[in-house]
């Protein structure tokens, strides 16, 4: 990668992604009777190998998944994963059951796939509407497993922007993490829309 | 593929069993396919052009239309769960077109499509997941009910349990007060007959205890509620102590009891010695209920594990009726006796062995049984222990090495046991199995090498008593001590012996502590002994070692049950202390409030349950509430008929400093009463 971002674009990237999201808790707010509100605490642009470790999830984990693959001005792959326990415990609250099973059944493994396609719309929203990028975006589909089944990237010289989303439920805190794995040349385009946006903004402020 | 009929293309998508409807920018409808005609009102290509939301109910202000809008402007594929939005269109089962019980449940897709015009469509496909909803629900319905009968069963087990805390408490309430009563009735002047029926009463009272010990013991077991205790303890002393107290019985029927504890090498153990007494007294108890004739063994040693841990084997030998094998392997199971007459003729419950062998599985071991029918069982269980790292409380002063002693008994094992144990503490012991043969090996040695003789009252030919005038009538062995062991204990004794030239006698089975301690008295304190008691006994060498005499003290005594206040008192007055009695927790609390200060209370009896305000709110109230320390310090001895898991931590947690069982039991309530005066002086 040629320039890491700086801070200040860092923290704008970080701004338009939690209007983003706000968006998503909207969208969520309405589908279910639970009041959930959605914060992207971190974004961080790092190489593939540290998001996975970032994680922080054990091999023996098993990590439920949406994710959606996207091509266009940049391509790759989103990623929204839970570990299994925090998305049976989102799903639960979010549908009201009474007695929270072990597994998320056929439908419920559905309401997960739409709350991250609301999630992850709302990020590729913002990417769209901000940095005017160009991508076709894929339908959202459900995987399964430990960090290395779900977590794929062809390259160890790949970078993903990683983020943090943390759920806050009325009686407790869930936390999920996006990743959009890309390549090289992806991210390369991506930093630059930016710095475009940023530069738009202080060059608005200054004029 | 591209140069597909389009009419070909037509017939599929209206053959697809799942709905298929476009609209275009303006979220007109475009094209709708056979199954949307099927399940809908529209039908005959009415709706075409008009907009979605006009002609399909449903469709406006939803998360449908809002995701045809994303599709539409940013290309954003959107998936509609049947959970959040079960049925948002007007789509109905065949022929049931408009009845809302027949609306279908709904998956959705919407994406965006490119068509060749440069102008985007939106595709909204709808999936009929009715019958997956129907199976889901069912399996959701019955997990539920699952989950609902569990809860209940857990309730209906805490009941259970709450109810057997209750029985307890009620049934030996009444059952103190009678052991109580009958205690104190034995201690008034009573004829003979009185004194008998006395004890008849006595031990059918005890009977009955012991059989709701073990109905409560099968059901905490069974209800997992039973905790093994790991504390430090002397298990040699325990053991010694144990078959000590066993051997009451015993003597009624002349049995002897040899305890063999050559085997045990770690004296101090981490473990639940009250456990390990209830499997003991159980098993010995058999024994001893039947077996006429002989002696019943009681082996015991550890070993120590690479792992650190010690196994504990305990054996017990009786030379009783036996077991036929082919009842041996039912033995251990609840409610089963080696035959049913055998309960009208020897009692119990049935629960002795099965509790017996629980309680070996608590503690990570096992019980077997071996037996000869006819001629004896042999049942050996083990457990686990951890070493201490505590010393012995009581270890012996070896000042008694190199003591040379001839030991007299004519039971094999008694003097190979005896032998043993004398040998490990360094003494030198040479072993006789007559008088006669006592007497020519004192002939043998040398007339000042034996230092002592101990010897066994009960002997063929020679008995103890003339092997002990026979070497009395010899001069040159006047210094030489002589020890009596008998197992038949009897009122006057001590006088009898003393006269006949013994300077110790001690009840078998002989605690080989109390055996050393004599020694040692004897040999050291001639002249003491001589002007103070003419022999040595356990309750002499007992005294010994009591430091501080029993004090009397001012005792508060918390108590509603009438009868049971006139219990502890009687038990309470006999030791000399001056009680006064509350009935419940304000009344006592008023009491601590009113004292005078120059003669305060000393210690608090407090039991549980009581109305208005019971123990442990009490003990609370003046732990926190009372302001003159010498009332909020004042030790506190609970007294309660729960002995369920978790009442001692609860009285403990209150601020009480004790805990007793009831029924009182009068020795160990003044043991209390001392320790916890002693510490509080």
């Amino acid at each position: 990668m040629k320039d890491k971002l700086s801070p200040l674009e860092i923290d704008a990237l970080t701004e338009i992604f939690n209007i983003g999201i706000g968006r998503a808790a909207n969208a969520l707010n309405k589908m279910v009777s639970q009041p959930v509100d959605l914060t992207i605490p971190q974004i961080e642009i790092v190489p593939n190998k540290t998001a996975k470790a970032k994680l922080n999830f054990a091999s023996d984990i098993e990590i439920s998944a949406v994710t959606q693959r996207f091509d266009g001005d940049f391509k790759g792959q989103a990623l929204l994963m839970f570990s299994k326990e925090s998305g049976l415990q989102l799903v639960s609250t979010l549908l009201g059951n009474k007695f929270p099973a072990e597994a998320l059944s056929e439908l419920e493994q559905d309401s997960l796939v739409e709350i991250g396609n609301v999630i992850l719309n709302a990020c590729f929203g913002t990417v769209i509407n901000f940095l005017k990028s160009s991508i076709k975006i894929e339908m959202p589909e459900f995987i399964q497993g430990d960090i290395n089944k779900v977590y794929v990237y062809s390259s160890e010289n790949d970078w993903s922007l990683y983020i943090k989303v943390k759920f806050t439920l009325p009686h407790e805190n869930i936390e999920g993490f996006i990743s959009f794995i890309m390549d090289i040349t992806s991210l390369e385009v991506f930093q630059e829309s930016v710095r475009k946006f940023v530069f738009g903004i202080s060059h608005k402020n200054e004029g | 593929m591209d140069n597909i009929p389009k009419d070909i293309l037509f017939h599929s998508l209206n053959d697809l069993s799942l709905g298929v409807i476009l609209v275009d920018q303006k979220q007109h409808i475009v094209f709708y396919n056979q199954w949307i005609k099927d399940h809908s009102a529209l039908s005959d290509n009415k709706g075409l052009g008009c907009n979605i939301g006009d002609v399909l109910e449903g469709f406006r202000d939803s998360r449908l239309s809002d995701a045809c809008t994303e599709a539409l402007t940013l290309g954003l594929p959107t998936k509609l769960s049947n959970t959040f939005n079960p049925t948002p269109l007007a789509l109905f089962k065949k022929r049931h077109i408009g009845d809302n019980n027949y609306r279908i449940q709904q998956q959705i897709s919407i994406k965006n499509i490119n068509t060749c015009q440069d102008e985007s469509l939106c595709e909204i496909l709808i999936h009929d997941v009715s019958s997956s909803v129907k199976k889901e629900l069912m399996l959701k319905k019955l997990a539920d009910e699952n989950k609902k009968q569990q809860l209940k069963a857990e309730l209906a087990n805490r009941t259970k349990s709450r109810f057997l805390a209750n029985m307890s408490h009620e049934i030996r309430t009444p059952m103190n007060g009678v052991l109580g009563m009958l205690n104190l009735l034995s201690t008034t002047n009573q004829t003979q007959e009185q004194v008998h029926f006395t004890r008849l009463a006595e031990s059918s009272a005890d009977t009955l205890l012991h059989i709701l010990n073990d109905i409560l013991d099968f059901s905490k077991i069974e209800a997992g509620k039973l905790v093994v205790e790991l504390i430090d303890y002397d298990l040699l002393s325990n053991l010694s102590d144990l078959v000590q107290s066993l051997s009451m019985k015993s003597k009624e029927k002349q049995l002897e009891i040899i305890l063999d504890v050559t085997g045990i090498e770690h004296q101090m153990v981490i473990g639940d010695p009250g456990r390990l007494r209830q499997i003991i007294t159980n098993l010995v108890g058999n024994a001893v209920k039947f077996t006429q004739e002989g002696e019943i063994i009681v082996k015991a040693q550890t070993i120590l594990d690479d792992s650190g841990n010690i196994t504990l084997t305990v054996s017990i030998i009786d030379t009783g009726i036996g077991i036929p094998a082919d009842k041996c392997s039912t033995l251990f199971d609840a409610f089963t006796q080696v035959d049913v007459s055998t309960t009208r003729e020897y009692g119990g419950t049935g629960l002795g062995l099965s509790i017996v062998k629980q309680l070996c599985e608590l503690m990570e071991g096992s019980i077997s049984v071996s037996s000869v029918f006819g001629q004896g069982s042999r049942f050996s269980f083990n457990i686990q222990l951890k070493p201490s790292t505590e010393k012995p409380l009581s270890q012996p002063n070896i000042s008694l090495k190199g003591i040379k002693v001839l030991i007299v008994d004519d039971n094999h094992t008694n003097l190979e046991v005896l032998s043993k144990q004398l040998c490990i503490f360094g003494l030198e012991v040479v072993q006789a199995e007559s008088g006669n043969e006592a007497l020519i090996l004192l002939d043998q040695y040398d007339s000042h090498y034996f230092s002592m003789v101990i010897i066994d009252m009960q002997m063929p030919k020679m008995s103890g008593d003339t092997l002990c005038a026979e070497i009395r009538k010899i001069k040159s062995f006047d210094s030489l001590k002589l020890i009596m062991l008998t197992s038949m204990g009897q009122r006057g004794d001590a006088q009898h012996f003393s006269k006949l030239g013994f300077s110790a006698y001690l009840l078998k089975p002989v605690v080989i502590k109390d055996l050393l301690n004599t020694m040692e008295v004897i040999i050291d304190n001639d002249q003491v002994l001589k002007s103070t008691v003419p022999l040595v006994t356990r309750h002499y060498i007992a005294s010994l070692q009591e430091v501080i005499k029993t004090p009397v003290a001012k005792i508060l005594l918390v108590e509603d049950n009438r009868i049971n206040q006139q219990v502890a008192l009687g038990i309470l007055n006999k030791f000399g202390h001056s009680v006064d009695i509350a009935v419940n927790g304000i009344n006592a609390i008023e009491l601590l409030d009113k004292q005078s200060v120059d003669d305060p209370y000393q210690l608090i009896l407090m039991d549980c349950q009581m109305p208005e305000m019971d123990g442990y709110a009490a003990t609370e109230h003046i732990r926190k509430n009372m302001n003159s320390s010498v009332v909020s310090t004042i030790p506190i001895i609970a007294m309660t008929a729960n002995t369920m898991k978790g009442d001692k931590e609860r009285c403990l947690a209150s601020g009480m400093n004790d805990y007793l069982a009831k029924p009182i039991n009068s020795k160990l309530l003044q043991e209390k009463i001392n320790h916890w005066l002693s510490t509080s002086n």
